[in-house]
């Protein structure tokens, strides 16, 4: 290599060399470490610490003699079939929607935007208040309802019914939801919380449509096709690598959820949203039991890959790249 | 974008849309400004009401309890719960377990309200004596905020933002320019390592990392929070800036070359300057990360005096659990600069979100 | 021309703008982080980070009096209090993040971070004015973890008998001696327990012996485990017996004279006594302040003794508040001075006559200011020398687990589900072998 070539290796080395570090401080170093923690057993608020190997101890413990582990990842699970579609299909209809040319339709879309922008903290607060069976919006709004439709009239408990079978009671004889209070309608409560997010699904489905050429549009209009069919045969195939792109963040996203766990429920009632990044927080910050936390952190990582890499796989199938050659 | 159907119809679903999107938020500003006694009335209150006593030729803040009503069919009198009344009118419904039946109100059963910590009895004043007036509680917005330290939080949640995305900033348009303009082994490959990271569910090494800092006496302040985005390791913000630079044409550097400048010349004269839209979207995107963060100050801060504001509206939750007034006004407060930054910069926004999109 | 020049200035100062603000945010930043990295460290030699619970109010003042008036008195020293409502998990996450503090507070279940604290035994050798023998045996002993001194006492709560006079000398019987019996005890509270309305509910209990710490039946022969903690020791004959009779204060044929612990949920069993509904109620030093307040008369008598066999069994909930130091401290010196003196006579006299603790020190003890200060109780001596046979109640760094394990099976001996409860006998088989997993458990960590 001539010298200009070695200077420039050099400089381009130099520049990235923060990220160098970074990488190796911040990520591949303790993604080993905590690989090796996870082969451990390590207290680190006990004062004579030492990190003590302990094999296989805590997987076997972790697969054999720990209901709570399947209790979080049954509850993640449950959290993510239910609301990933959900996201999809919700985030695909808004866009939709806002997809018209329409004037202030871009006030319309700063306004789905807007719960986005407060973070987990203050939506699990302001869901919190929302979701209160006794004072909360929702149910003060449904007991007026069932004030005005008549307490015993059969479309009263039609709908205090089919809402109470997806969001449990508040308690028996109640006609009211019990939402983030009952064991049963915890988890779809959040999941319906979940939706309020919807926002950015939407942004990036809004890109999706308006990357669409017109072209196609117009020659399929030319040969007579409806609007159903339109969006079937062009919309949905030109918006696959968007649904791609937001199926995989999804996947990630949703086994990750902590916060509103956290803040809303604590996990409860009775281990009705113990999520399974929460089971591990638990774990490694209040037990300090930080190599079994390890072990649930690469399980949970092993488990996202292996999700992630069949929807990759599974791509070619489905996922449309307008100009590659397949 | 299409052409609606109808744009009268579609404005409505739009705007019913949005009602409803927006309903949450409404509310907490609603219960952001109520009086005491919040949870008491029958029905949904949008409005903050406060309910005066007429007595001795003045008028006393109180809070209504119930009433004494008169049952118009067969005219027994019983005494209920506010809660029990439809209404405030002098004729009205009135829900009991029996069923519900029209009633004239005698009476309110109120209790005035203090300004210390002590509770005033409660006692009977006439129908006519106790009004309802708007009254929105400002002194919420102050009380809520003093009561979590807010300006505490604020000085360490600036802190912590400021530097952060400062230092995602200036580290990343660094990386992103070496990988987008020098060539050397191994390029190719530590890209596509980079890009893998964003992959990586932090929770794998968050406890090495907390161990890590533990070591260096950093737990309890605020450097775990921002000391890590100065290394570039947001491979997002690199990416884009890589990308950016990628369409640059190389002449401006060779221009700035032969001027006599070294390459971190370059980087600083031209290059960043010239990056500005991809530094506005990293920076908007960095200052809502920072601000919202929550698992970090979480694990990492432990007294009182080092809180972010989102760690310490978790604590006020804690400490006022039931006082959703303060809790809604502190929110809202607590919310303000990210729904702010949104609203004006929502360009930025928009690029930053569908630009995550596009790498795929 | 003043238009052109003012226009270039205003041009140059907007470009310079950007970065003046930037430079401000950074020296702002750089400021906050540096402020809330630092520890205080005003113009003093030495600042001690002293954790301290904020329990109650009094609880607070105690602990502001320590700290100011340690500086008055040492000014090249700063005191840093750091109030916490729960100083065990503070001082968990503490010594998990390597934050630890230079001194601090600890009561019951202190023996969870016994390897945390300094071992003492060498300055306490050294210092001629602190005198073991100057306190109460007990307490010392309390302080001790696998022989070595680990913190200094200041105070030793333990559980006496709250009694009401008046209701005594309604049912016209003598007050409890220093030595009365458990015997006498039930006796009492049988006289004492009346229906006055004849509906078949209680309206008066004789006793409330409250939660078991206070009233430790299976440590009156004072045995849990052996010496070492390898075998526990927790069923024996007197344990037994004494559980048996416990159980039949509720449930005995004879009739109840103590109510139920759901029977007690609905007032709380404080208030109950406060409002005369028991005549009889076990606590330690804390409800003092609380009981001062009632409008009937009142004393305190020790525990009973327990008769079993022709042998005599006595024994009482002992726990102490002490000063410890963290081993980890940088400035151990004087992180000792300030415990010392925090547990010195003097700091022990202020905070025994400001009704905070219950002095561990005996000269202070036994002094006429404390016992004679002419607020109820009078029988202020049965706290002192109830500690002649007390008994730690967290006597083993694992006990909060071995109490968790301990809880659901006494419920089911005194509460019972379903109005089934099982027998004192099964429920000492049971805590025994509960105990001992735990033992085995720890032991083979501990010797791994």
């Amino acid at each position: 290599m001539s010298n200009r070539r070695i200077r420039e290796s050099l400089n381009g080395y130099l520049f990235i060399s923060p990220w160098i570090v970074g990488f190796c401080v911040f990520i591949a170093g303790p993604m080993v470490a905590s690989l090796l923690l996870s082969f451990c057993r390590y207290d680190p608020s006990a004062v004579r610490e030492s990190v003590r190997w302990a094999g296989l101890a805590n997987y076997t413990r972790l697969f054999t003699d720990d209901p709570l582990f399947w209790k979080s990842l049954s509850v993640t699970f449950r959290y993510s079939i239910v609301s990933i579609p959900l996201q999809l299909a919700g985030g695909l209809a808004l866009a939709l929607l806002l997809n018209q040319r329409l004037r202030g339709i871009a006030g319309y879309r700063a306004a789905f935007y807007l719960p986005v922008v407060l973070g987990g903290v203050a939506t699990s607060l302001i869901w919190m208040w929302l979701f209160s069976s006794s004072q909360g919006l929702i149910n003060i709004g449904l007991a007026r309802l069932f004030d005005f439709l008549g307490r015993d009239s059969w479309i009263s408990i039609a709908i205090a019914r089919s809402l109470q079978s997806v969001f449990g009671k508040v308690e028996e004889g109640s006609l009211l939801p019990g939402w983030t209070s009952s064991e049963r309608g915890a988890l779809n409560s959040l999941i319906l919380m979940s939706l309020w997010g919807l926002g950015g699904s939407m942004i990036i489905n809004l890109a999706g449509l308006q990357a669409i050429p017109k072209v196609f549009y117009e020659a399929a209009e030319v040969d007579g096709a409806g609007r159903w069919s339109r969006f079937w045969r062009i919309t949905l195939p030109l918006l696959s690598p968007t649904i791609f792109f937001n199926l995989i963040m999804g996947i990630i996203g949703s086994f990750q959820v902590f916060t509103q766990g956290f803040i809303m429920t604590g996990g409860g009632p009775n281990y009705a949203t113990h999520f399974y990044v929460l089971y591990a927080y638990r774990n490694g910050f209040e037990y300090f039991k930080m190599g079994y936390a390890s072990a649930l952190a690469w399980i949970l990582f092993l488990i996202i890959l292996a999700f992630t890499l069949v929807v990759v796989r599974s791509s070619s199938a489905w996922v449309y790249y307008e100009a590659q050659k397949r | 974008m299409s052409k609606p159907l109808s744009p009268i119809l579609a404005h409505a679903v739009l705007l019913a849309a949005t009602a409803v999107m927006l309903l949450p938020l409404a509310w907490m500003v609603s219960t952001s400004l109520k009086q005491s006694g919040l949870g008491m009335a029958r029905g949904i209150e949008w409005l903050p009401w406060k309910d005066v006593c007429y007595e001795d030729g003045g008028t006393i803040d109180v809070v209504t309890l119930g009433a004494r009503v008169h049952l118009l069919p067969d005219g027994k009198t019983i005494e209920v719960g506010l809660k029990s009344l439809a209404s405030r009118s002098k004729v009205t419904a009135v829900h009991v377990p029996e069923g519900t039946f029209e009633a004239e109100v005698i009476a309110y059963r109120v209790r005035p309200v203090t300004h210390d910590e002590r509770t005033a009895e409660a006692r009977w004043a006439p129908w006519a004596s106790v009004q309802r007036r708007i009254a929105p509680r400002w002194r919420n917005y102050t009380e809520a905020l003093t009561k979590m330290r807010f300006w505490a939080c604020l000085a360490n949640t600036l802190a912590v933002t400021f530097l952060g995305t400062l230092g995602t900033i200036l580290s990343s348009s660094l990386v992103g320019y070496g990988f987008a303009r020098f060539r050397f082994p191994g390029r190719g490959f530590l890209f596509l390592v980079l890009l893998s990271t964003m992959m990586l569910p932090p929770i794998v090494t968050m406890i090495p990392v907390y161990l890590l800092f533990r070591e260096l006496h950093w737990i309890d302040t605020l450097l775990p929070l921002f000391v890590p985005s100065w290394f570039g390791i947001n491979a997002f913000a690199v990416f884009l800036f890589r990308q950016y630079y990628m369409t640059l044409p190389f002449d401006l550097d060779d221009a700035a070359r032969i001027d006599g400048c070294t390459a971190l010349g370059i980087y600083t004269r031209i290059l960043l300057p010239l990056a500005r839209p991809v530094v506005a979207t990293v920076g908007i995107f960095c200052f809502t990360h920072y601000w919202l963060d929550f698992m970090g100050p979480l694990i990492y801060l432990n007294t009182i005096e080092k809180f972010t504001l989102m760690l310490g509206l978790y604590m006020f939750k804690g400490a006022y659990t039931t006082q959703w007034r303060y809790l809604m006004a502190a929110t809202l407060v607590v919310s303000l600069p990210c729904m702010l930054l949104f609203l004006f910069g929502q360009r930025f926004f928009v690029r930053g979100v569908v630009l995550s999109g596009l790498k795929v | 021309m003043a238009t052109g020049t003012a226009k270039s200035v205003l041009r140059r100062l907007s470009s310079a703008l950007p970065t003046v603000l930037l430079a401000c945010g950074l020296v702002l930043s750089l400021i906050q982080v540096a402020r809330t990295t630092a520890r205080e460290a005003p113009d003093r030699r030495v600042t001690l980070d002293f954790l301290w619970p904020t329990y109650t109010p009094q609880k607070v003042r105690y602990g502001e009096h320590l700290a100011e008036r340690y500086m008055e008195l040492h000014p090249d020293v700063h005191v840093n209090l750091i109030l916490t409502p729960n100083p065990y998990r503070k001082l968990q996450v503490m010594v998990a993040g390597r934050t630890t503090p230079d001194v601090v507070w600890l009561g019951v279940g202190w023996h969870q971070f016994a390897e945390a604290l300094l071992p003492l035994d060498t300055w306490v050798e050294r210092d001629p004015a602190l005198r073991p023998g100057d306190y109460f045996p007990g307490l010392w002993e309390a302080v001790k973890w696998r022989g070595s001194v680990r913190a200094l006492p200041s105070s030793g709560q333990t559980g006496v008998i709250y009694y009401n006079k008046d209701l005594f000398d309604e049912a016209g019987l003598e007050y409890p001696a220093p030595d009365w019996t458990w015997d006498d005890m039930v006796r009492m509270a049988r006289a004492l327990t009346r229906d006055f309305d004849g509906d078949g509910i209680i309206d008066q209990y004789g006793l409330q012996l409250g939660q078991i710490y206070i009233v430790p039946f299976f440590l009156y022969d004072g045995q849990v485990a052996d010496p070492d903690w390898r075998e526990a020791r927790l069923d024996t004959p007197v344990s037994r017996a004494l559980l048996q009779r416990y159980q039949a204060l509720m449930y005995g044929d004879d009739g109840s004279v103590m109510p139920t612990p759901t029977a007690s949920a609905e007032l709380g069993m404080l208030p109950m006594f406060e409002a005369g509904r028991t005549a009889m109620h076990a606590a330690s030093g804390y409800a003092i302040e609380t009981f001062r307040t009632v409008q009937f008369d009142w004393d305190i008598v020790s525990l009973p003794r327990f008769e079993f066999e022709g042998q005599y069994y006595r024994a009482t909930g002992l726990w102490e508040e002490e000063f410890a130091v963290l081993w980890d401290t940088d400035a151990p010196e004087d992180a000792w001075e300030f415990a010392r003196w925090c547990a010195g006579e003097e700091q022990i006299r202020w905070a025994a006559l400001n009704g905070h603790i219950v002095p561990g020190h005996k000269a202070v003890a036994f002094s006429d200011a404390y016992l004679r200060s002419g607020k109820r109780p009078e029988n202020m001596r049965a706290f002192i020398d109830s500690q002649a046979f007390g008994v730690p109640i967290y006597p083993h760094p694992w006990w909060p687990r071995i109490s968790a394990e301990f809880d659901p099976i006494i419920n089911q001996c005194l509460i019972g589900s379903e109005g089934k409860r099982i027998t004192a006998q099964a429920a000492l088989a049971q805590m025994h072998h509960a105990l001992q997993a735990v033992l085995d458990e720890y032991n083979a960590e501990k010797d791994r």
